[in-house]
This record gives C-alpha cells, sequence and structure tokens, in this order.
C-alpha cells in the first residue's frame, strides 16, 4: 500500500491529508507541536455579523474531517530528525516526543488544568476537547520536579515518566506543507515594535480577539482608535523582499470591519502603498471598508512614544508636510516569509531560501526532488482558501505520480 | 511500551454505494468551453478513456450556429450521473445525458473605454489587443515625434487584478526591443499581488518605466487628432503636465461568462451565488459547487490568472476520477420521502441548497446529491420526510424514522444543539466547564432542525434552549443558518404573541403548527435563542450562554 508522507498540519497539510484519503491514498501527517492547525489555528475568526470568508473556521472543519478519516494517521509532537532519499521514495528518521495524555483515556474533566501550578502548561485542545500538556511551559521542562496532574487524574491517563523514541519511517512520497514564517517586525526598529507600548503585529492582534479580550475592556479601556500599517516586512528590497505577501491588505481589512462593527465608536485608519483585490466583490468591499477606514497612502517613516504615553505616528501628507498622529493602538500588518528552517531540516537538497520566489527555489522537474511535492504557503504566499485550493490540486499530482509509479513507468 | 501517540480517535464510517445510480452516465461529461480552458479538459478526460461532448454555451446569435462545436439551446437539468441537456448540431436538435457537467467558459475581458470616455481607435486599444499585435509580429501605430510612447491605463476607475497589470508587464518587457521607447503607466493601486510581479515591476521603473498614482485627481483626456493627450497633476511634485501617446493602451475588467445563469441556473442557486457558480460560504473551495457532479473552473469561479486556472482543470480531471473511483457514502442515515404523507407541494424542491430533490408524483430526493444537511426535513409542511438508515434506502418509507432526540434528562439544563460544521465544534474546548449543566445535541445543519423538536425541548423540563448555527454567509448548506434563525424567530413571536398571525414571504403562516399547545405560562419561563458561531468562536458560544444563564436568572 503506498504511503505519502504529509510534512505540517497546517491548513495546507490538512486538506492535503484529506484529500488523499478520499483519493484512497494512505498518509501520515506529521507535525513537530502538540496541536495540528499550524498557522491557520492562530487566526481569530473576522464574522461581524456575517462571515468575512476569511477562511480561519477551515481548519476547524479539516481537523474533524481527519479524525473521520481512515486513511491518515496523524502523528503530533513529532519532529524530523534526517531524511534520505530511496529507490522506492524517501526514509524519515522520526523523533516522536509524548503526548503525556492519553487522549482515549480522558475524560476532559479538566481537575488536571486546574491544580497544574504552571499557567500555560495544560491546555485544551479546541479540537478535541481533550486536555494536552504544553511540555515548554511544563516545570519538567524546567528540571523542577511536580506531577501534580499524574497524581490527580481521575482516569489514570497521565504518564510523565513517557520517553521520546526515534523510529525509521518509509514513504513512497514527501509532501512539504511547511507553511509560512510571520515576519518579525522587531527587524524594522523604526515601527518601534517591542519599545512602544500599543505597538501590537497583526498577529498580536489576533491573539487578542481569539481571546475575546477586546470584549472583556471596560468601556473605558475600549481603544478609540487603531492604525493599521500595511506591508511591514513585504515590498521590500532593502529585507530583499521584493514580493507582496498578498493575505494582508485582505486581513488588516477585515479586522478593521471586525472593529468597527465591535466598537462603532472607533477611528481606524489604514497606511498603504497600493491596496491589493482580495475576495469576490472587491468593489463592494472596498467601498464599504473605506466608508469606515480612513486610507492614507503613505508608510510611516517612524513610530515612537508620544506625549500621553500613546504610539505616536509620523508621516508625511499628500502635500508634502509632515503629520504626527497619535493612536490607541497600532498594528503591523506582517507579511510572509518562507518557513526556512523546516524546510531546510526535512529534504538537505532544498536549501533555505530568502524569499519564496528565489532562484534555488523548489521546481517538480528536477530529478533530486522526485516523489517530493511542495503545497500551500511552502510556495510563496497565499489565502487559506487558495491553500486549499493547493492542496486540492498538488493531491492529484501525488496520486498521479504514485499511480505511474505503480504501474512502473519512469514519471519524468 | 503502549504509547497512543496518535492521540486523535477515529471514528468508524461506514462505506456503501460504490456505483452512483443505477441507471448512471457517469462515463459521460460534458464541459461546457470556449476557449483552451475548455479544450483542455476535454483532451485530458478524453486520455482517461471519458465520454467527453465538449459544447459551446447556450446559442445567442446566427452566427453562433455556423460553429462546428455543438451548441446547447437551453439550461443543463438533473442530478450527477444523470444530467440532461439538449443540444443543437448540424441542425438537429438533440438531447443527451451526462454523468458530470464541467463549466469551463472564458472569461468575459469587459473593454473600459466608456469607463474612461475614451473611443478605440489605432492608436486607442485594449491590453489583449496590443499582447495580440505583438504575438503576431503587426506592427504598431506610426510614431509622430522622436520618441514613441506609450500610455497605459490601469485601474484608474472601478478595480483591477493582479492578472492585468502582468498583462501590462508583459506588453512593456516585450516591447524592450523598440529603438527610443517610453512607457508610462497610469494607475490607482498596483496589483503586485501575484508571483514575481513586484520583482518586475521595480525592474522596468528602474529601466525607465514612469508609474504615476492618482489618488482622487484623475487625469483627463482630450480629443487630439486620432489619439488623445492626457491632461494630469503629477501626484509627486503636484505640477500640471500633458502627454500626447503615440498609443494609447486601457485595462479591461475580466468578469465571469455571462450565461452562467442560462445555462447553470438549474442547477445551482445562482441568485445567492451570483455572479459565479460557486456560492459565497468558503466551504466550497477548489472546483466544488453546492452541487455534486458540477464542477467550475477558472473564470465560473472568479479565477482569471493562466496558472490557477491550469491548476483548476488538473484539479477537475481529478475530482471527476475521484469520484469515478472512491466514491464512497459516509453517511449511516439519509432523508427519506413517505409518498404517503408527500403533497407536491414542491417546497423541499425549492428550498434545497444542493438542488438534490425532484419531483414527479411525489418527492425525489437523489441519494448521491444529498449532502445530509436535513433542510428538507424541517421545512416540509406535511412531515413527510425523515431520515431514515442509509442500508434501508431501497423502498424506505418512515416508518424507518430514527428517533435521535430523548429530552429526558434535561430538567433544569440547557438545551443546546449544536450545528456539527461550527458551533458543535467550538463547544467541545468548552465543555468541560458547562459539562453539567447542558444536554447537547449536534446536528448536521441548524437548517435541519424541525419547528416539532423546538417546541418538544421547550416543552421538556429544560430552562431554556440555545441553537448554534454557522455565520450568515459561511454555512455549508448555503442558507440552512438562516432558515433556521426565521423559524426560532417566528416560535419567539409566536410565544410571547407579539404578533398574532405572522405571515411569512411565501404567504405561509409563521405560526409553526404545534405552538398552540405550548402553555404561555410554561413558554415564558423559558428562553429560546439562536446564535451564530464558527468552529473557532469558542466565545461567542460562552457568552451566549452565559447571557441565557442571566436571562433565566432575571426571570
Amino acid at each position: 500500500m503506498k504511503k505519502v508522507a504529509v510534512i505540517g498540519s497546517g491548513i495546507s497539510g490538512l486538506s492535503l491529508a484529506h484529500e488523499l484519503g478520499e483519493a484512497g491514498v494512505n498518509s501520515i501527517l506529521i507535525e513537530t507541536l502538540p496541536l495540528p492547525g499550524g498557522n491557520t489555528a492562530r487566526f481569530s475568526c473576522k464574522a461581524t455579523d456575517s462571515c468575512q470568508r476569511c477562511g480561519a473556521c477551515l481548519v476547524q472543519d479539516y481537523v474533524s474531517k481527519i479524525c473521520r478519516n481512515d486513511r491518515v494517521e496523524l502523528l503530533l509532537n513529532c519532529e524530523i530528525l534526517d531524511s534520505r532519499q530511496t529507490a522506492k521514495g524517501y526514509e524519515l528518521l522520526l523523533h516522536k516526543n509524548p503526548a503525556f495524555i492519553d487522549h482515549l483515556s480522558c475524560s476532559k474533566c479538566g481537575i488536571c488544568k486546574k491544580v497544574c501550578p504552571a499557567p500555560k502548561a495544560i491546555l485544551v485542545d479546541p479540537f478535541t476537547g481533550s486536555f494536552f500538556i504544553n511540555y515548554s511551559e511544563c516545570l519538567l521542562s524546567q528540571n523542577m520536579q511536580c506531577s501534580a496532574c499524574e497524581q490527580v487524574c481521575p482516569e489514570q491517563a497521565i504518564n510523565l515518566e513517557l520517553q521520546p523514541i526515534d523510529e525509521n519511517l518509509e514513504v513512497d512520497a514527501v509532501a512539504l506543507a511547511t507553511g509560512f514564517e510571520a515576519f518579525d517586525p522587531a527587524q524594522k526598529p523604526r515601527f518601534g515594535y517591542g519599545r512602544v507600548p500599543g505597538v501590537l503585529s497583526a498577529l498580536d492582534l489576533e491573539e487578542m480577539f481569539r481571546n475575546g479580550r477586546f470584549e472583556n475592556l471596560q468601556e473605558n479601556d475600549r481603544p478609540s482608535s487603531i492604525a493599521f500599517i500595511q506591508c511591514v516586512g513585504s515590498r521590500d528590497s532593502k529585507i530583499g523582499r521584493n514580493y507582496c505577501s498578498r493575505v494582508c491588505c485582505g486581513y488588516a481589512m477585515r479586522s478593521a470591519r471586525l472593529l468597527k462593527f465591535k466598537f462603532p465608536e472607533i477611528k481606524v485608519s489604514m497606511f498603504y502603498m497600493d491596496i491589493q483585490t482580495f475576495d469576490r466583490d472587491f468593489e463592494n468591499r472596498i467601498d464599504k471598508a473605506s466608508q469606515e477606514v480612513n486610507l492614507i497612502r503613505a508608510i510611516p517613516s517612524e513610530i515612537r512614544s508620544g506625549p500621553s504615553g500613546k504610539p505616536e505616528i509620523t508621516y508625511y501628507g499628500v502635500n508634502d508636510q509632515v503629520i504626527q498622529e497619535e493612536f490607541d493602538l497600532v498594528s503591523l500588518s506582517v507579511g510572509m516569509g518562507p518557513a526556512t528552517t523546516s524546510l531546510a531540516g526535512i529534504l538537505g537538497t532544498i536549501e533555505p531560501r530568502a524569499d519564496f520566489y528565489g532562484s534555488n527555489s523548489f521546481n517538480p522537474n528536477n530529478p533530486a526532488f522526485k516523489g517530493a511535492f511542495l503545497t500551500g504557503c511552502a510556495l510563496g504566499p497565499k489565502t487559506i482558501q487558495e491553500s486549499i485550493d493547493d492542496s486540492v490540486h498538488v493531491a492529484s499530482q501525488i496520486e498521479f505520480y504514485l499511480n505511474k509509479q505503480q504501474s512502473g513507468v519512469e514519471v519524468e | 511500551m503502549g504509547l497512543k501517540l496518535n492521540s486523535y480517535i477515529k471514528k468508524s464510517i461506514t462505506i456503501t454505494k460504490p456505483k452512483l445510480t443505477e441507471d448512471s452516465q457517469e462515463q459521460r461529461v460534458l464541459v461546457v468551453g470556449g476557449d483552451w480552458i475548455g479544450e483542455e479538459i476535454a483532451s485530458r478526460l478524453q486520455k482517461i478513456g471519458l465520454d467527453v461532448t465538449l459544447s459551446a454555451a447556450i446559442a445567442t446569435s446566427d452566427a453562433d450556429l455556423n460553429q462546428s462545436a455543438p451548441l446547447l439551446t437551453g439550461p443543463i437539468d438533473g442530478q450527477i450521473g444523470q444530467f440532461q441537456a439538449t443540444f443543437i448540431e448540424s441542425d438537429n436538435h438533440t438531447s443527451k445525458p451526462f454523468g458530470f457537467v464541467i463549466a469551463a467558459q472564458p472569461a468575459k475581458a469587459k473593454e473600459r473605454f466608456n469607463l474612461y470616455g475614451l473611443k478605440q481607435s489605432q492608436r486607442v486599444i485594449t491590453v489583449s489587443k496590443l499582447l495580440a499585435l505583438i504575438n503576431e509580429g503587426q506592427p504598431l501605430p506610426e510614431r509622430v515625434g522622436e520618441w514613441y510612447h506609450i500610455a497605459f491605463i490601469d485601474d484608474l476607475i472601478g478595480d483591477s487584478e493582479p492578472t492585468v497589470l502582468s498583462q501590462f508587464v508583459d506588453c512593456i518587457e516585450r516591447l524592450k526591443s523598440i529603438d527610443k521607447l517610453q512607457a508610462y503607466v497610469f494607475t490607482r493601486h498596483l496589483k503586485v499581488a501575484g508571483p514575481h510581479l513586484e520583482d518586475r515591476y521595480r525592474k522596468l521603473r528602474e529601466n525607465g518605466v514612469i508609474f504615476f498614482k492618482f489618488d482622487n485627481n484623475l487625469p483627463t483626456f482630450e480629443t487630439q487628432s486620432d489619439s488623445y493627450r492626457i491632461l494630469f497633476e503629477e501626484p509627486l511634485l503636484k505640477q500640471d503636465f500633458e502627454l500626447t501617446p503615440d498609443l494609447l493602451v486601457i485595462d479591461e475588467e475580466l468578469r465571469p461568462p455571462e450565461d452562467l445563469k442560462e445555462t447553470f441556473g438549474q442547477l445551482v442557486p445562482f441568485e445567492i451565488s451570483e455572479p459565479y457558480l460557486q456560492t459565497e460560504s468558503p466551504r466550497f473551495n477548489s472546483v466544488l459547487t453546492s452541487k455534486a457532479g458540477v464542477f467550475a473552473v477558472g473564470p465560473t469561479r472568479g479565477i482569471y490568472d493562466r496558472q490557477s486556472i491550469i491548476q483548476d482543470i488538473e484539479t477537475v480531471e481529478f475530482q471527476v476520477k475521484k469520484i469515478l473511483d472512491h466514491s464512497k457514502d459516509s453517511r449511516s442515515l439519509a432523508p427519506v420521502v413517505d409518498k404517503s404523507k408527500c403533497a407536491v407541494c414542491l417546497t423541499c424542491v425549492r428550498l434545497c441548497p444542493h438542488g438534490a430533490i425532484s419531483f414527479s408524483d411525489s418527492a425525489i430526493i437523489s441519494v448521491p446529491s444529498c449532502q445530509n444537511c436535513g433542510i428538507c426535513i424541517a421545512e416540509c409542511p406535511m412531515g413527510a420526510i425523515a431520515y431514515s438508515q442509509i442500508n434501508q434506502l431501497v423502498g424506505a418509507n418512515t416508518s424507518n424514522i430514527v428517533k435521535e432526540f430523548n429530552f429526558e434528562d434535561c430538567a433544569g439544563k440547557i438545551v443546546l444543539f449544536l450545528c456539527s460544521r461550527s458551533a458543535a465544534q467550538a463547544f467541545k474546548s468548552i465543555e468541560f466547564i458547562y459539562k453539567d449543566d447542558v444536554v447537547v445535541f449536534e446536528v448536521n445543519c441548524a437548517g435541519s432542525l424541525q419547528t416539532k423538536t423546538i417546541l418538544d425541548a421547550l416543552n421538556s423540563q429544560a430552562s431554556a434552549v440555545l441553537v448554534g448555527g454557522c455565520f450568515k454567509g459561511n454555512c455549508a448548506s448555503v442558507y440552512g443558518n438562516i432558515l433556521c434563525d426565521n423559524r426560532i424567530q417566528s416560535i419567539n413571536q409566536a410565544i410571547t404573541g407579539l404578533e398574532s398571525n405572522p405571515v411569512g414571504e411565501s404567504g405561509k403562516s409563521l405560526i409553526p403548527a404545534g405552538a398552540a399547545t405550548l402553555q404561555r405560562q410554561e413558554a415564558k419561563a423559558k428562553v429560546l435563542r439562536f446564535v451564530q458561531t464558527a468552529g473557532n468562536t469558542p466565545e461567542v458560544l460562552m457568552r451566549a450562554i452565559s447571557s441565557i444563564s442571566q436571562e433565566l436568572s432575571d426571570l
């Protein structure tokens, strides 16, 4: 039976494994983290009183599909230490870290979470409702003695003595769904990220939405103004990123509309170079957005703490005059970069790249990559729905490749 | 050491129904095309041994009739495995059955001369016309002065997209060999969100192509012999300039094909998905439409760039093969019509979001088209449709009804009906908090909840009823969430007596049968709410539950 290793369980990996399963191909979905979902799981739902078609909810949908798909095996807490090409396909050396909590026995009572002394060490898996140990936050990882959760568990589902195991895995093909890394805005010091209170990256804003932190604010603490700065880490030749990240105009606009929906009084400004088309019915969406959002064609020269301690943005106005304006919050719309580290580690032949479309990037026709496939943001910036489209397409390519292998015909 | 690393538990599934239907035409595929997209799909499907008919869209003019390809004469109808289409081919009308239908018409490139107040001429052409001239090696209009000035108008009014910008970039890159050429691009937003586009744009700029980006003060055009003089305020220098280009190249607006409604309107709910074949909900991805066996490729779903269209073409082949080789039904229950109760009122035919219901002497649900949303069950005024075990489908009647809801253990608790696509997923991560306070029923779609079921829950000992469905526009059953919301509003209206006889759009009384049996006193102590949520918004569900608890304690 042919088997495919899908590396990375973000939206691309999930949808690829699901599609392969639907087409009768077995796959092993490998994820280093204790949870599936990848970057997509960090995004919040942007629905106002209706869906804004961001697609972030689809990750939940695909996890439940994967759980029902007999042809997909999900390996969490699993790293890939080494890989080599074989006559058949690939051999991967897996390092499986223990999950500590056996989900089959867990009754989801939550007692372990109540007794755990470290606040972020035991988390609820949003997909199954089970609990899992986030080892990097657990006291054990800091060489401290603690077995509070193990002792209280009424189902004896927790075993903290489990050790990691290394294992070889032979597969017929490998699909890299390693996604992207968000740009670290601290690399652009003039935007004040990490120094100026109130300056957030778009991912911080996502987290605030997800945790319902805006709803929990008292009336007086609610932000009265927010600025979105576009193209942070995109379209920037100084940092070697001569490309548009494609999704940021969309997510900033959706966030802006969501904030406007939650707090109709809030003043939203958006600093941009060119607004990129996002989604169907764009004209209509941009019309609505431009009524709610103050669109400013300028990228700020500096963001610093203003006189009242809020972030103050300096930019050039239409007539070249210097304008300084304070906002309660500033969200930096960080762009996408390739996930360099994981790509380099998995297939030695693919080197770390500074940019998605660099000259040394993946080429499916190169025999060095025979049996290797890339999908989703590993190939370049994509929206959630484009990543799914991509995975369905790559599933068809993999199926085609495996069939050719089976019938003994050499695949060009 | 007994490690259970694969912690995600598999639910067992039933696999039945390898074939679509008994008299299925599954080897026959109808591709509605018009350019290379349709041709490519047809040739690919022929290669894998399918019987393909490549047709042009519905005949609209006499000129069309002279084409060699068979022309559709009307809308396509039917179900997967049994679609019906009528053609005119060398003066003969024929009707043919098909297993699959693929929509692959070309994009409509709408010229924008009128939008800018310009007239087409030898020196004023569209970008695709210029590309054609370059491809065919045709000469461009003569230069007037020493330098050859080409002005490109992109996205000055309306909206553009990366595909159009890449057309401009293609043109300029390929005109490099012209001596003493100066190119100008007049735009508002440069749509650089495509592979390599930003890079190519920068290279053009470094090589002397001038880009003007306007915000408000758009350029004006003045007639000048056989061309136009462009008058504009340079956005950076704030100075007035004028330019009379040797060639003025205008962008086009890429639109979906215009005959989608006429051709596919019987198959998909086009009034909702307009102007595309794919419905708005993000759950319809890749080339899938809400109708089984109907696929939308490229422009028919709003995809215009060549690379993505090629991707769609390969995907559609995969989707057809997948159904042929791996068609399976993972459902254990499916809706079935009780012929003796069906009044052929066509409510279900009208409301099925997947176009799965047809009728003759009673409503007929196509098993392979049905996606199990259950809307028909909830909407049938005669109560003639019910879930039945799928392996008992043949000759089934509603005596096989599966009793799903039992409200015996609900005393003092909140009953939650949660859509499996959204609310039920969201609830998983907060389940441990509410374990003892709620009773949960997972439903395929909020739209499948019958009035009777909701009333039964209200009439039980439960303290309140909360229904969680998808956000508007996100429903996998297109509008099941809205139908459910409406139903709950009308039940609440009936209970509170706000309106004595509410009437819906269809003219049907909205007072649900059975509402009168609710004792007013009894009903008053209850709360019935609908909440829109998504699988990743447990906090919305939490807020809804706590606001109900608040309401209950206020009562």
